[in-house]
C-alpha cells in the first residue's frame, strides 16, 4: 500500500479532476445543444401539417442510432480535418456527441409528444388554440413528465459515452486516467478513482431526476 | 347559423357520411340519435373541423369550415365542443382548464379570465371545486368543467358528443341538468345522445341518423310516438 501513495501524488489527482472537468464540459455541451436538436427532431417526427418533415428526421435518427458512437467520433474527429476543417479539438469532439444526443433524445421527445392523448389535443383545438399553443400549454406538461426518466437514463449513458473520446487521444477523464496509470503504474487505484469520479457525476443526475419526478407527480 | 350541404366523409374506403344536409337556426336545440357507427359523432367532429370532409359544404354564420385551414380556429372559437371522454387538461386545475384559452386564445388579462372562469364554474355548480385537479373530480364534475370550459369562450353554438355515455348512471342527471339550463337560456345546441328522455324534453328537433344518412327528422313527439321509418321504429324499441 504505502508505495502506491508515494508514486501517486496530488498532481495526479488534480490531473484526473481536470479530465473530469473536460468530461463534464463535453456532456454539458452535448446535452444542451443536443437537446435543442432533439426538440427539432421530435417535432419533425410528429409533424402534423408538414408531414414530409418526418422522413428526413427519421433517416437521421436511424443512422445515428444504428452506428457505433465510436465510429461517429472517428469520422468527426479525423474526417473533418481530412476535409480541411481544422476545428478546435473540443468542438470536433462535441459534434458527434451532439448528433448522437440529438438522435436518442429526439426519440424521447417524440415519445413524450405522442404520450399526450389525442382527446386532449382535440380539446385544445376546440377552444381555438394554434398548434404552437397546443404544444406549449397542453403537450409540454405531459411530455416533460414522460421524458424525464428516459432522458436521465440517456444522460448517464452520455457521460460514460464521452469516455470513448480517449481513443482519439482527447484528454478527458478516461484518457487522463490512462496517462496517470502509465506514469505511476497504480493502474487499479487510478481506474478505481476514475470510476468513482464517473459515479460521482452520474449518481447526482439520477437523484435529481427522482426528486423532479416526485415533485411533478404532486400535480397529477 | 349552421348549414350543411350534401356532406360526404370517408375514412379510407369507409363511407361514413353519405350526403348529409341540414340547417340549424339560432336558439334551436337539435338532438341527433342513431346507432353507434351511424355517423352521428362524426358529423359533430366535422362541424368544428376536427375531421375534414371530402365533399359538400359546412358553413357557420356563412363562413366555410375547412379542417386544417388557418381560419378554422376562428370558427372553433364560436363553436363549443364537449367530448364523451371529457378531455380535461390533467395538469391544470378546474379553474385553469376553463381560463387557459381565455388567456391565450382570447388574450384576456389574467384577472378577467379568472373572473369569467369562476362565473362559468359557478354556473355549472362547481364554485367549490375551482382549485381541484381533474383526477380529484368525479366524472360528472369533470364533464361539467368541460362544459364550463367550452362556455367560457362565449360560443354561439355548442356541440355535445355523447357527453353522458361515459358517466356512471347516478351522475348523468347533473350533466343533463346543466345542458337543459343552457337550452332554456337560448343556447343553440346540437346534442348527440342516447338519452331519449332528454331528447324529448329539451329537443326542438330530432335527427335520426342511419348508415351515414338522415333518414328521418322532426319534432321529438312525432319522432318518438309516430316514427315512419322501419329503422327508426326498431331503434326506438331497442332503446326503450
Amino acid at each position: 500500500m504505502p508505495e502506491i501513495f508515494i508514486a501517486f501524488s496530488y498532481r495526479d489527482i488534480l490531473f484526473l479532476l481536470q479530465g473530469a472537468l473536460v468530461t463534464i464540459a463535453l456532456c454539458a455541451m452535448a446535452a444542451s445543444s443536443g437537446l435543442i436538436l432533439a426538440l427539432a427532431i421530435g417535432l419533425m417526427r410528429t409533424a402534423q401539417r408538414f408531414r414530409f418533415l418526418r422522413w428526413p428526421a427519421g433517416i437521421y435518427v436511424e443512422i445515428f442510432r444504428g452506428t457505433p458512437l465510436l465510429m461517429q467520433i472517428f469520422i468527426a474527429y479525423f474526417g473533418l480535418s481530412i476535409l480541411g476543417l481544422n476545428l478546435p479539438r473540443f468542438v470536433a469532439m462535441s459534434i458527434p456527441l451532439i448528433l448522437y444526443t440529438g438522435a436518442y433524445m429526439g426519440e424521447i421527445v417524440r415519445a413524450g409528444i405522442e404520450a399526450v392523448p389525442r382527446g386532449q389535443r382535440e380539446a385544445g383545438l376546440s377552444v381555438g388554440m394554434t398548434y404552437g399553443q397546443l404544444l406549449r400549454y397542453i403537450v409540454t406538461p405531459t411530455a416533460v413528465r414522460v421524458m424525464i426518466p428516459p432522458s436521465v437514463g440517456f444522460l448517464v449513458q452520455l457521460v460514460k459515452g464521452t469516455s470513448l473520446a480517449y481513443v482519439v487521444g482527447y484528454v478527458e477523464l478516461t484518457r487522463a486516467g490512462y496517462i496517470v496509470s502509465q506514469s505511476t503504474y497504480a493502474t487499479m487505484l487510478v481506474f478505481t478513482l476514475v470510476g468513482t469520479i464517473y459515479f460521482g457525476i452520474c449518481y447526482p443526475l439520477s437523484l435529481a431526476s427522482q426528486r423532479l419526478e416526485i415533485r411533478l407527480r404532486r400535480h397529477a | 347559423m349552421l348549414k350543411l350541404e350534401n356532406v360526404h366523409k370517408w375514412f379510407g374506403s369507409l363511407h361514413v357520411l353519405k350526403g348529409v344536409s341540414f340547417e340549424v337556426s339560432r336558439g334551436e336545440v337539435v338532438v341527433v340519435i342513431g346507432r353507434s357507427g351511424s355517423g352521428k359523432s362524426t358529423i359533430l367532429r366535422c362541424i368544428n373541423g376536427l375531421e375534414p370532409i371530402q365533399q359538400g359544404r359546412i358553413e357557420v354564420d356563412g363562413d366555410p369550415v375547412e379542417a386544417h385551414s388557418r381560419q378554422v380556429r376562428h370558427i372553433r372559437e364560436k363553436v363549443g365542443f364537449v367530448f364523451q371522454s371529457f378531455n380535461l387538461f390533467p395538469y391544470y386545475t378546474a379553474l385553469e382548464n376553463v381560463s387557459l384559452a381565455l388567456k391565450i386564445v382570447k388574450k384576456k388579462p389574467a384577472a378577467e379570465a379568472r373572473a369569467i372562469a369562476e362565473e362559468m364554474l359557478t354556473r355549472v355548480g362547481l364554485s367549490d371545486k375551482l382549485e381541484a385537479y381533474p383526477d380529484r373530480l368525479s366524472g360528472g364534475q369533470q364533464q361539467r368543467v368541460a362544459i364550463a370550459r367550452a362556455l367560457a369562450m362565449s360560443p354561439e353554438l355548442m356541440l355535445f358528443d355523447e357527453v353522458t355515455s361515459a358517466l356512471d348512471p347516478e351522475l348523468v342527471g347533473e350533466v343533463l341538468k346543466v345542458m337543459q339550463d343552457l337550452a332554456e337560456g337560448g343556447m343553440t345546441m346540437i346534442v348527440v345522445t342516447h338519452e331519449m328522455g332528454f331528447a324529448r324534453k329539451v329537443g326542438d328537433r330530432v335527427l335520426f341518423f342511419h348508415e351515414g344518412e338522415i333518414v328521418e327528422q322532426g319534432h321529438p313527439e312525432q319522432i318518438f310516438t309516430t316514427p315512419q321509418h322501419d329503422n327508426l321504429r326498431t331503434f326506438i324499441q331497442s332503446i326503450l
